[in-house]
């Protein structure tokens, strides 16, 4: 008698998701193109730059708010923190007179001990994280509004406008094609090192598509930007987004990540330092709400501290969980927030062209977000 | 040479361990055998780092170095690597991801995930042989039935490069043809310099594999004899009396009642290939006042016809069900509550209690309705009944608040029974009832079983445990591959009718590697 053979390996959930959304990216594309009121300006290079433009701060903060909602946790915090940088920054630049980089790097540190003070509280202290996120959600606007005396800081120094501009044509052209050529050298090699130690080698089918995919992402970018060059603000949220992909899909640290989210006590046994672990992802995130911050004060060319960023953390969250992340944690995905991220902004903008009125968004948003976790509920009921 | 010397161990208003001292050489197999509660748990917790240096009394040698492990992490590195009764696998994660879990490669601080995907190949065919082919490595962990978990697990802890390995209950969850596989590579390594300390309840286990067995009782190490001393000495060690022999057939009962329940072409097709089943056109019935059990290999349908049966198969169902004669519509666990079936779950943690609740909360769970007006719960009388429950039951709680989490597996598993005694049901199913239970708590169970048929209930077992079987059915349905391979009256009941029914082996020699590590059994256990 012989065994049976393999099933064909299924896609993970998470995976499935993530396809889910891309189709419903494409028909949201698709259906404003087509559609009389929004046929002629949708898709245009101007607008989908737009969109882009007004998606990126939002997906900053989104790759870092996966990473936490992976281990299981949560950060009410972030868009308090994106004020509190910005008010960091701004003072640096206005009151202290130092140049860009020095500022940015201040709010990064400002960033950092913010997620290093929720990772202590949620890894060592077990605290939970909605608690003390909730804690700094109150504190951290307070502290943006004590440094800044409650009043608006702008405009900021010429030198901190580079944040809102382009980069050149030829310097969007050599991003896109070092991130194309990347992207295309790891699938390859990972095939070749597949053969190298003899496992099942990847379909070519599968190579195949995945470098076309990669292609065609590519296009699209230069297609929008390769003329006029792409805005400094969609340049870093994708570089984040890479970056992001490849710390979850690549590296131990990530892998640590998807296991405590799995099953905490399991992680434990397993070796893993879990508090470290938590405490890198809070950092993680941290730093991610200070570039969040400097990017929407060179965006604004100021600070309201009273206001910025006001309800960006469950925007983020909205993101996060269209994009098929589980808030049980251990499941998730990077691409699936870009996606989330996009189906999100592709709405707004798309309202906007229909003329429906931000009020109604808020609805339509809310319908949006709980169809993505019915997608999630389901999807897990058929797997057990 | 690891040495364990004067442990002791204090909990809040319990002594856990009293001046223990164990010694092991490489190369060794020590068995270590106790009731629940006795503290071997606790000893190998804090022999693995998870009651941290400082926590407890005494001290870990190894190599005549003192140890101070403040995590599991620590014990890893010095060279102790721990089999948890406890699944410890990611769901989530992909059987190659959780085989390399803790010690990914790396390549300038990068993963290797090409490496750990051959690392993670390579481990399952020394473990599993021929057989490692059958399993996807990509598949989530999650989706494995539970012995193959537990082989992926103890396939973790050999490749650590470990001077000593626990294994604590490895095999509760596995088939013959596994445990064969187990033993084989724990002889192979113990050949090669690797101590074990193997914790088991299954003495003739103790007796294959041991080369001494220490004995625990009450947090004290009363003794230490040789692999071969006879059960009946281990067992009145552990308990500290004489007990008669826990696998004496009982006497015979009295006359069958009526039928109580009546499964005719039961059939339940595969969760994941619906034109294939997992059970097939299977047809029994149950008497009040009689102990039906479903013996086979894993994957052979057991756990499957008890989900159907409780209204929870994730598959298509069909077939008809009749309980007391009524026939009966199973589509959810409300539906067969009220027609009077009850399930004790094979995942006691994961489906048969609320672990953070009370001992007090959990047995009144499944009977709310019954405690309960207007929608208010009359916690007194809750309280009452749980009380006089946990008595009759002889439950070892420091009371009815504490936590059930804090509880042995015996005492989870009588909550869980205890649960369900509350609305007597007409038809009680078990699923591996003992697993993970020590030899007292296992006879106390199997008296509890018998003095449920002798009150006229139907009780439907399945079990992997052949001498429970045995000891218990007064009739054994043997399933091989979804379907009946035969049935065994009371008089015909033995270990090797069992095992040549469940590998078909009395007519095909060729059976006898049977398909344990088939897709099936891999989807099944999920259910």
């Amino acid at each position: 008698m012989k065994l049976e053979p393999s099933l064909p390996s299924r896609p993970r959930p998470s995976e499935r998701n993530a396809w889910v959304m891309a189709a419903v990216l494409a028909a949201m594309w698709a259906i404003l193109a087509v559609l009389p009121a929004t046929r002629a300006v949708f898709l245009t290079e101007g607008n989908i730059a737009t969109l882009l433009t007004q998606s990126a701060v939002l997906l900053v903060v989104a790759v870092g708010m996966t990473m936490v909602i992976v281990i299981r946790g949560i950060d009410l915090s972030v868009g308090a923190g994106v004020a509190l940088t910005g008010v960091v920054a701004a003072l640096a630049q206005i009151k202290l007179g130092l140049p860009a980089p020095v500022a940015i790097a201040m709010a990064i540190g400002v960033g950092a001990a913010i997620g290093a003070w929720h990772g202590f509280w949620v890894g060592w202290l077990g605290v939970p994280a909605f608690v003390v996120t909730l804690a700094g959600f109150k504190a951290f606007r307070g502290g943006a509004l004590v440094l800044s005396d409650a009043k608006g800081l702008s405009p900021m120094n010429d030198d901190f406008g580079f944040l809102a501009s382009h980069v050149s044509s030829s310097t969007t052209w050599i991003a896109v094609g070092i991130a194309l050529a990347i992207g295309i050298g790891l699938t390859l090699r990972d095939a070749q090192r597949r053969n190298a130690f003899k496992l099942e080698a990847l379909p070519r089918k599968l190579i195949a598509f995945r470098i076309a995919g990669m292609v065609l992402l590519a296009g699209l970018l230069l297609a929008v930007f390769g003329r006029r060059g792409v805005p400094v603000p969609v340049l870093v949220a994708a570089a984040v987004a890479l970056w992001g992909v490849f710390v979850t899909k690549r590296t131990r640290f990530g892998r640590h990540m998807y296991a405590i989210g799995g099953n905490p006590d399991a992680a434990r046994l397993s070796g893993i330092d879990v508090k470290r672990t938590t405490m890198g992802v809070y950092i993680i995130l941290g730093v991610l709400t200070a570039i969040a911050g400097v990017l929407l004060a060179a965006r604004v060319n100021g600070v309201t501290p009273g206001s910025q960023g006001t309800l960006l953390e469950l925007d983020a969250v909205t993101a996060v969980v269209i994009g098929g992340t589980s808030l049980l944690g251990g499941r998730g995905s990077i691409v699936g927030t870009v996606l989330g991220t996009l189906v999100f902004a592709t709405l707004a903008n798309g309202m906007n062209h229909l003329r429906i009125d931000s009020n109604w968004q808020l609805i339509c948003t809310g319908l949006i977000l709980l169809t993505a976790v019915l997608i999630d509920v389901l999807s897990k009921g058929r797997r057990s | 040479m690891i040495t364990l010397r004067d442990i002791g161990k204090q909990f809040p208003g319990v002594r856990a361990l009293h001046d223990v001292t164990l010694a092991i050489e490489p190369g060794e197999v020590l068995g270590l055998v106790g009731e629940n509660g006795a503290g071997k748990s606790t000893l190998i917790k804090i022999l693995g780092g998870v009651y941290p240096t400082g926590s407890y009394a005494g001290e870990v040698l190894i190599d005549g170095v003192r140890q101070s492990f403040r995590s599991s992490r620590d014990a890893r590195r010095a060279g102790v690597a721990v089999v948890h009764q406890e699944l410890a696998l990611i769901p989530d994660l992909s059987v190659a991801e959780n085989l390399v879990l803790g010690r990914e490669p790396t390549r300038f601080g990068i993963l290797d995930r090409v490496r750990a995907e051959a690392m993670a190949r390579d481990l399952l065919a020394a473990v599993l042989g021929a057989d490692a082919d059958a399993i996807d490595l990509a598949a989530p962990a999650g989706h494995l039935g539970v012995g193959l978990q537990q082989i992926l697990e103890i396939a973790r802890a050999l490749a650590d490069d470990a001077k000593v390995i626990v294994l604590d209950e490895p095999t509760a969850a596995l088939t013959t043809h596994e445990i064969d596989r187990l033993f084989a590579l724990v002889r192979a390594r113990k050949a090669a310099g690797t101590a074990f300390i193997y914790i088991s309840h299954r003495l003739e286990e103790i007796a294959a594999l041991c080369d001494r067995v220490a004995v625990m009782r009450d947090g004290e190490l009363v003794g230490i004899r040789l692999g071969s001393a006879a059960a009946d000495d281990l067992v009145a060690m552990m308990t500290g009396k004489e007990l008669g022999n826990v696998h004496a057939r009982k006497a015979s009962g009295a006359a069958l009642g009526p039928a109580m329940l009546e499964v005719t072409g039961l059939t339940v097709a595969h969760p994941a290939l619906p034109s294939r089943t997992v059970v097939e056109d299977l047809s029994f019935t149950v008497h009040a006042g009689e102990v039906v059990a479903l013996a086979g290999a894993m994957g052979s349908g057991r756990t499957a016809t008890l989900s159907a049966l409780f209204g929870i198969a994730t598959s298509k169902v069909s077939g008809a069900i009749k309980v007391a004669g009524q026939p009966v519509k199973l589509r959810s666990p409300a539906q067969a509550i009220a027609a009077g079936i009850a399930l004790v779950p094979e995942d006691r943690k994961g489906a048969g209690l609320i672990l953070g609740a009370s001992v007090a909360d959990n047995l009144a769970l499944s009977s709310l309705d019954q405690l309960s007006s207007w929608g208010l719960v009359d916690a007194a009388q809750a309280e009452a009944r749980a009380l006089s429950r946990s008595r009759d039951l002889c439950i070892k709680v420091p009371g009815l608040g504490a936590e059930v989490a804090t509880l042995s597996g015996g005492n989870q598993q009588k909550v869980v029974i205890g649960k369900w005694l509350e609305r007597e049901p007409r038809v009680l199913l078990l699923d591996e009832p003992t697993r993970g239970v020590d030899v007292g708590a296992k006879a106390e169970i199997y008296k509890l079983i018998e003095a449920l048929t002798a009150r006229g209930h139907a009780v439907l077992i399945a079990s992997s445990d052949l001498p429970e079987v045995v000891r218990l059915a007064d009739r054994v349905l043997v399933l091989r591959e979804g379907k009946l391979a035969g049935s065994l009256a009371r008089n015909e009941v033995t270990q090797l009718a069992i095992m040549q029914l469940a590998l078909g082996t009395l007519t095909d020699r060729a059976a006898a590697h049977v398909p344990v590590l088939s897709k099936e059994s891999v989807h099944e256990a999920r259910a």
